[in-house]
């Protein structure tokens, strides 16, 4: 096996193993494209999940493709972020948890020339995992039986986002990416009264490719470095192909054509952020809207609302001048994010928020950095029979720059 | 010489080995993923693509029909009796049973051969034991008589079998009667004194050495069996084993020199057990509803909305769903979740005549009984009588039928098209009712379908 080949295999085994993950047991995944990823995942997972205005440099942030402009000449940076999420699904009198984890993002990018800096990556776009039972009662019967609601599946994406530098000060981007994937949505009817079962199947394979755009402008007032940043995108149609398989106890009819094909959008969005940051400080926010609420669901529903998403995070960085300890060199983050969801069910909207915490740590070279971070957060409401989610969420994020990957050469 | 940190050459084993750090990580994390708790969260949202419906009102078509023949040889049974329907609808059914008896043999007769000719004929004595099964009114008097048969019991061209409706010519003479009140759930002995001309026949034959008794088929050509003739004024219908420790017929004599009288016998044993038959018939000259049944079903409309079932003669009731298949036509992707066939009885006034059980079997447009039909754990359904202690004359009969509706409506190809019921054991039972069709008000005769659908 030469090497290129098993290079090969070891990313795909890692991306296939990523892609295999589902990272969620919201029954709230059952709608639209499944729970939609809220973040990066990043180095600002700590700071709330902070993006827009934050420039790249020794990190890829994806939140604003117009950041990688910051990255250096001469860096090649390789960076995996993983997740492990334990979950608290409550309704009134009822509750389960979950413990979920995955591979959130895995990336390269470097820069190509002085104006123009890029990276490639892998990522999930959205999740799909309910396993739901529900009784019923056949009409004008005391029959009773059950139906067992399972999902699985979700959209991944592949990206490449660019970003040129206008000025000194001024940086566009465009993050280009093939949205793709498979979910299933199944039902099965059973019952301890009938020999038979009655399943039915539908696979969704939405695809398209998707571009959202971005800006960012840095300056200085005073000690503080600013950016401002600006990012959009605009309504997207997922091509969707619906396969619908009926399997029964006796008979199984699956087609190979699809059954319908319609078209499953992603709206419009913007968002705004800008940060500041001093020799030790940096603060951050981001504001971002999607139009959700002018969609309806495949079956015609008014389940959305336009999502809103309100991040604030600040970062410390001790700056010792000669540091003794390690702790003297990392970083420290806090944050938090307000959501209101792009769901509204039973007139109430899926609000959520969470506090984040995180540290970086610096590898024993000085560019390459590993970030922990720990968030705490809730989704839903207990009111008019919906379901709240309590989250606690550990997120790790590696950056490796170019040294691991250069062998220095000797003249 | 100085450092130079000049992209020169990636350090691939670098990659290769943070790549696997990546992907332990990764695996050991997906191992992580569980669940505990109450997965019926969530069912408030969910909205089913699927309809489960009952349907009870599809068209049940019944019809009653005669069969041309059960095969009655071999059933280790003598059925003897008659009976007369006292609802008046099966009218008079009677059995008369063939039983073919071996030779006690030659050779173990007697202490010693010199004494035979002094041997004097005492008595010839048939015994009966009852099997336990029985047909109407076991309080009234039995009474039958036993005939010499006269014509050889032998199978009918390319058969192995003999038939309800075989009969064979037998002495217009009894050999011997007798009356009893029937205790077929006991172990008392039936004992039938044989007239004296045929024991003393035997003696003789017996003393002489005769070659009519020296093997099986010499005595069964010379002695063709017996014939358990009952006449129709008979209340019931009574089973007899027939095996050598059951049935047996002794031929008792003395020596004349004996100093002191020793009682001497041999033993005529059943043989030929598959020659053995209970010929089955029945007089419906008298019964309106089923004298006019034949080999063609007759559907129940014509019939007072009703069918029949009898074992024995064989009365059988067809059952047929006519728009069964429509169903996939109004219901795509249509699945039948559970099918109840359920039939309600004509309530005698004793409900211990109904039988207890009726089993349903898949046909095919010639009603051949294509095989007995399973529930879904592949056992035979049982068919049991339902008995509402309430309303007794609710009690019904029910089988799942889901195998054989998905059958019907999954193979288009088939040939099975409906179902016959018949008592258990229809071949030695004369268990028989009276099914009302779901035309018949107060009567809750119908299929029950459970079905899914996506549309």
């Amino acid at each position: 096996m030469n090497k290129q080949t098993l290079l090969v295999v070891l990313l795909s085994l890692i991306i296939g193993s990523a892609h295999a993950q589902t990272f969620t047991n919201s029954p709230y995944s059952y709608y639209a494209l499944g729970e939609l990823e809220p973040s990066d995942y990043g180095r600002t997972s700590g700071m709330g999940g902070v993006g827009i205005g934050i420039s790249s440099g020794q990190f890829l942030n994806r939140t604003n493709p117009a950041s990688l402009s910051s990255i250096d000449t001469l860096s090649f940076l390789f960076e995996v972020a993983l997740s492990a999420k334990y979950t608290d699904y409550k309704t009134y009198n009822h509750g389960f948890t979950a413990t979920n984890s995955g591979i959130k993002k895995l990336s390269v990018g470097f820069r190509l020339n002085h104006f123009w800096a890029t990276s490639l990556g892998i990522a999930p776009y959205s999740n799909v995992g309910y396993n739901i039972n529900q009784t019923g009662t056949i009409e004008g019967t005391n029959q009773s039986y059950n139906t067992n609601y399972k999902g699985n599946g979700g959209l991944s994406q592949f990206y490449w986002a660019n970003s040129f530098r206008l000025t000194h000060s001024l940086s566009v981007g465009v993050d280009a990416s093939y949205i793709f994937g498979s979910i299933t949505k199944s039902e099965e009817i059973t019952s301890s009264g009938f020999a038979g079962y009655y399943s039915l199947s539908n696979n969704y394979t939405p695809n398209n490719l998707y571009f959202d755009l971005g800006s960012q402008y840095n300056g200085k007032i005073n000690n503080w470095d600013y950016v401002v940043g600006v990012t959009g995108g605009f309504k997207t149609a997922l091509t969707t192909a619906k396969y619908l398989t009926v399997e029964t106890a006796t008979t199984t009819a699956s087609s190979d054509i699809p059954t319908t094909v319609f078209n499953q959008s992603i709206p419009a969005f913007w968002g705004l952020g800008a940060s500041m940051k001093s020799k030790s400080w940096t603060l951050a926010a981001d504001y971002k809207v999607q139009y959700w609420g002018s969609l309806v669901d495949q079956n015609g529903q008014h389940i959305y609302a336009n999502s809103r998403k309100i991040a604030l995070g600040v970062e410390y960085l001790p700056g010792v001048s000669v540091p003794r300890f390690l702790y003297q060199r990392m970083v420290y983050q806090a944050g938090f994010h307000y959501d209101q969801s792009y769901l509204r069910l039973r007139g109430v909207n899926l609000d959520g928020y969470a506090v984040t915490v995180g540290v970086g740590i610096p590898g024993r070279r000085e560019r390459s950095f590993m970030g922990m971070s720990f968030e705490a957060g809730k989704r839903g409401s207990l009111s008019n029979g919906l379901i709240r989610e309590n989250y606690y969420q550990i997120n790790v994020s590696l950056s490796l720059n170019d040294i691991w990957f250069v062998r220095p050469k000797y003249q | 010489m100085h450092k130079q940190t000049v992209v020169e050459n990636y350090d691939f084993m670098g990659i290769v080995r943070y790549c696997l750090i990546i992907l332990g990580i990764a695996l050991a994390i997906n191992e992580s993923s569980c669940v505990k708790g109450d997965e019926a969260i969530g069912s408030q949202f969910m909205n089913s693509d699927v309809n489960v419906k009952y349907i009870d009102s599809l068209t049940v078509n019944f019809s009653s029909f005669l069969m041309d023949s059960i095969i009655s040889s071999n059933k280790n049974l003598a059925l003897v009796g008659s009976y007369v329907d006292p609802e008046s609808v099966f009218g008079v059914t009677q059995s008369t049973s063939y039983v073919i008896f071996n030779t006690p043999g030659l050779v173990s007769v007697g202490n010693s051969s010199g004494l035979l000719g002094n041997a004097v004929y005492d008595s010839l004595i048939l015994t009966l034991k009852y099997s336990g099964l029985y047909y109407g009114d076991t309080l009234q008097p039995l009474k039958f008589s036993l005939h010499r048969v006269n014509q050889d019991i032998v199978f009918p061209t390319s058969s192995q079998y003999l038939y309800n409706t075989s009969s064979f010519s037998y002495d217009a003479d009894s050999i011997g009667e007798i009356e009893i009140l029937p205790r077929p759930n006991s172990d008392q002995t039936v004992t039938i004194k044989l007239a004296g001309s045929l024991g003393a026949e035997f003696l003789d034959k017996l003393a002489n050495g005769s070659d009519e008794l020296a093997s099986q088929d010499n005595f069964v050509n010379y002695f063709k069996g017996i014939a358990f003739v009952a006449d129709p004024t008979n209340s019931s219908i009574v089973g007899f084993n027939i095996n050598s420790t059951s049935m047996y017929m002794n031929l008792y004599y003395h020596n004349e020199g004996d100093v002191v009288n020793v009682s001497r016998d041999v033993q005529f044993n059943p043989c030929l057990l598959d020659h053995q038959f209970n010929h089955i018939y029945s007089n419906r000259t008298n019964s309106p509803l089923t004298k006019d049944l034949s080999n063609v079903p007759t559907n129940s409309s014509n019939t007072g909305n009703y069918s029949f079932v009898q074992g024995g003669t064989g009365i059988v009731t067809r059952v047929d769903f006519p728009y069964l298949s429509s169903l996939l036509k109004y219901h795509p992707n249509m699945q039948v979740l559970r099918a109840v066939l359920v039939v309600q009885p004509v309530v005698p006034q004793n409900l211990d005549y109904l039988p207890s059980n009726l089993n349903l079997y898949f046909t095919n447009k010639f009603n051949d009984f294509v095989s007995i039909v399973n529930d879904s754990n592949g056992n035979a359904e049982g068919g049991n009588l339902n008995v509402d202690g309430v309303i007794p004359s609710n009690s019904t009969y029910s089988w799942d039928v889901t195998t054989f509706v998905n059958t019907v409506l999954g193979t288009n190809s088939s040939n099975l098209n409906g179902l016959l019921i018949v008592p258990n054991n229809y071949s030695v039972s004369f268990d028989h009712a009276v099914i009302a069709d779901p035309l018949r008000s107060h009567y809750n005769t119908k299929l029950i379908l459970y079905i899914a659908s996506h549309e």
